[in-house]
């Protein structure tokens, strides 16, 4: 329970309902304030809940425009159970065009939450005590952010429940998207501060993708990240209508590429401005070039390269060209060679 | 003349030779100091000086990692004449990510200068007084910054003057982009305040480019810039290796956009979450949407469709998502296979 964080209609009444999550905000300019978070729900009959959430990062705009497209188009007798929609979680994030909250807080690093904490904990905190357990489904659309851009792709962290990991599996090949991820959890950071990290822990089948990055979207992304969520939804059996495979579609296999190893991400050595040199989803070879660090004060001196550390497809280059020493600017994921193959790894 | 910024070595020297132009400075945290803005030279006797500027916006990289790159590579005995390369014009805007510098200051309008002002003022006078007579050509490497990403083209601000107008087309088509787009002046804006405007005031043979946007630099307009600076130089007639066509070259022939009328640009009717609906390079309807734009207080309430005020190519789309009313969201022109089909 929460008693800081409220909603202003009954998650549990049949039917569509748009409103907010209310959450007691006292500011310089405004005391005894609310923070509102606007949350649209649409329930018809018996059938599993999935939450579908955005703007998780606010400078990650694909999955806000979706989100509240989605909340805008569905309609109650084209539901099957019960669709929760968050179009934006970090409001003031995203009207700043900033990945972390005005407070420094990086929402994805605010689970489990804490009821009587700062705004960011207390939405945390109703998520994972109020919505997560009334879900069956949590899904989390990102991309990448002002200082990454990434093959757009349904992704998935790599969790040890095997059960769990064959649901999640199912979830990113609901995407179609045609390069999907499997990534470890994140180096030096608590799996469960995360938002999908804290949905797993609580055993919920969770889906995650990176739609693209640099913070700005384009046709093809918003289409990209549409398509899949419809496409998802139904493989979920929450929106009506027969679910499609890329083979129905006539498209080729997707990509799978396996970012589990650490060795995959190649950090800037130096501060600097960086380039990337080869494009997004090329092949590369361990040692070769990926990318040069340049130092404008002295443009005369020959930038730093940077190297691949394994082989594999770029799936990540540098989006905000700035960098400072440990940033990531490349992540190079090798790819398995088959669907199959990528099952019998999953066991 | 410009008695507060001196270059540390001899921009008329023959051979290479990199430095920076120095200018007087006093800050919060340093009084008494130097602005250092690097520039290089490369000179082999007579021929052309071409002037070649990037960084004036500070997050465009494109034209910095090109510019960067000629300064380290390019050899006097690559030329005949003079080569002049500053590869960042605002470097503190360019180091924290920003179009501005953190004055606030749009270098882009601080032409002429002003020998007395601001470094940036100081830096458009030395550049204005100093750069601009001593060049016969002036590159000036822009890629939209975060808020607009451009199809990657070369452009030009359509000129009453033929003869300049003529040199301004040669030179824009001499790139190589794809795409070539063909801009009025600026309304609202001193035409003169801009850099290129100052150029083109004293006479000077213009290149200019928009070669991506948003504030990232991928492989691909990276490339675009690099291919397109050198063969611009040997358009310039400073290079020694011949000029190429896109036709020899085994490209497309290219798209130029007309871009001179007020409907070419569109420009956001509401503040929210600004949806591109038609990708770079597609034709779009007059009256038809070309964008949305979401409330994300009131994620129920419709969409606002903004629509193409004229039929035409999307030249120009968003990069930053968040719109504020006015802020311009696209730009559309007409295509033409050549210049000469332009109306006048």
């Amino acid at each position: 329970m929460s008693g800081t964080v409220s909603c202003s209609f009954d998650l549990n009444s049949p039917g569509k309902n748009a409103g907010y999550l209310l959450i007691g905000n006292s500011t310089n300019n405004s005391g005894w304030a609310t923070h509102q978070v606007p949350i649209i729900k649409i329930t018809n009959g018996v059938g599993p809940t999935m939450l579908v959430l955005g703007g998780n990062h606010g400078d990650e705009y694909e999955g806000q425009i979706a989100a509240s497209s989605l909340s805008r188009e569905l309609e109650v007798n084209q539901v099957r159970g019960r669709i929760l929609i968050i179009p934006c979680l970090s409001q003031d994030a995203s009207r700043a065009g900033n990945r972390l909250w005005p407070n420094g807080a990086n929402f994805n690093r605010s689970f489990p939450g804490k009821e009587d904490g700062a705004l960011n904990e207390k939405l945390a905190h109703y998520i994972s005590t109020e919505l997560f357990p009334i879900c069956d489904g949590v899904l989390d659309m990102h991309s990448g952010g002002r200082s990454m851009y990434f093959i757009p792709s349904s992704n998935m962290v790599w969790v040890s429940n095997l059960e769990l990991r064959k649901e999640m599996i199912k979830n990113m090949l609901a995407w179609n998207t045609d390069v999907h991820m499997i990534g470890a959890e994140q180096p030096g950071t608590n799996p469960y501060s995360l938002l999908p990290g804290e949905a797993v822990r609580q055993g919920i089948s969770v889906s995650t993708g990176e739609f693209g990055g640099s913070g700005y979207t384009t046709p093809a992304t918003v289409k990209n990240i549409k398509e899949g969520l419809a496409n998802f939804l139904r493989t979920f059996g929450v929106l009506e209508g027969k679910p499609v495979t890329r083979e129905d579609l006539g498209l080729e296999p997707a990509l799978i590429l396996d970012g589990r190893s650490p060795k995959g991400f190649v950090l800037a050595s130096k501060a600097g401005i960086y380039e990337n040199c080869v494009p997004l989803r090329s092949d590369v070879q361990a040692g070769d070039l990926v990318g040069k660090i340049h130092d404008f004060d002295h443009p005369d001196v020959d930038p730093v390269e940077v190297y691949a550390h394994i082989s594999g497809v770029i799936n990540l280059i540098r989006g905000f060209p700035p960098v400072t020493t440990g940033d990531v600017v490349c992540v190079v994921t090798p790819k398995f060679a088959t669907l199959d193959e990528m099952e019998r790894v999953a066991g | 003349m410009s008695g507060t910024v001196a270059p540390s070595f001899n921009l008329d020297a023959e051979g290479k030779h990199k430095g920076y132009l120095v200018i007087g400075d006093s800050t919060n945290e340093s009084g008494w100091a130097n602005f250092h803005v690097p520039i290089i030279t490369v000179k082999n006797g007579v021929g052309p000086t071409v002037l070649v500027l990037a960084g004036n916006h500070g997050d465009e990289y494109e034209g910095q990692f090109a510019a960067a790159e000629l300064a380290r590579e390019l050899l006097p005995e690559h030329i005949r004449g003079r080569v002049i390369i500053i590869p960042c014009l605002s470097q503190s805007a360019s180091k924290a990510g920003t179009r501005h510098w953190p004055s606030g200051v749009n270098f882009n309008r601080s032409f002429p200068g002003d020998e007395n002002g601001a470094v940036s003022d100081k830096l458009a006078h030395f550049i204005s007084t100093k750069l601009f007579p001593a060049a016969d050509s002036v590159m000036d490497m822009h890629s939209g910054g975060r808020g607009m990403y451009f199809i990657p083209c070369s452009h030009m601000v359509w000129s009453r003057d033929i003869a300049q107008r003529d040199r301004m087309i040669s030179n824009m088509v001499s790139w190589n982009a794809s795409h070539h787009l063909i801009f009025p002046e600026q309304p609202g804006t001193n035409p003169a305040s801009l850099l290129p405007g100052d150029a083109e005031r004293q006479g000077k043979s213009i290149y200019t480019t928009e070669l991506g946007g948003a504030g990232i630099a991928t492989y691909e307009t990276t490339k675009i810039a690099k291919d397109g600076l050198r063969n611009a130089l040997a358009h310039a007639g400073v290079l020694l290796t011949p000029s190429r066509t896109r036709v020899e070259l085994g490209l497309s022939a290219p798209v130029f956009l007309d871009m001179r009328g007020p409907k070419s640009y569109v420009h956001a009717s509401d503040s929210g979450v600004y949806e591109n609906l038609i990708p770079l390079g597609e034709t779009v309807e007059e009256g038809s949407p070309v964008g949305l734009i979401h409330n994300m207080d009131h994620p129920s309430a419709p969409a606002i469709q903004v629509l193409a005020p004229q039929s035409g190519v999307v030249g120009v789309m968003r990069g930053f998502p968040r719109v504020a009313i006015g802020d311009l969201v696209a730009a559309i022109g007409k295509a033409y296979k050549s210049v000469d089909e332009l109306p006048e």
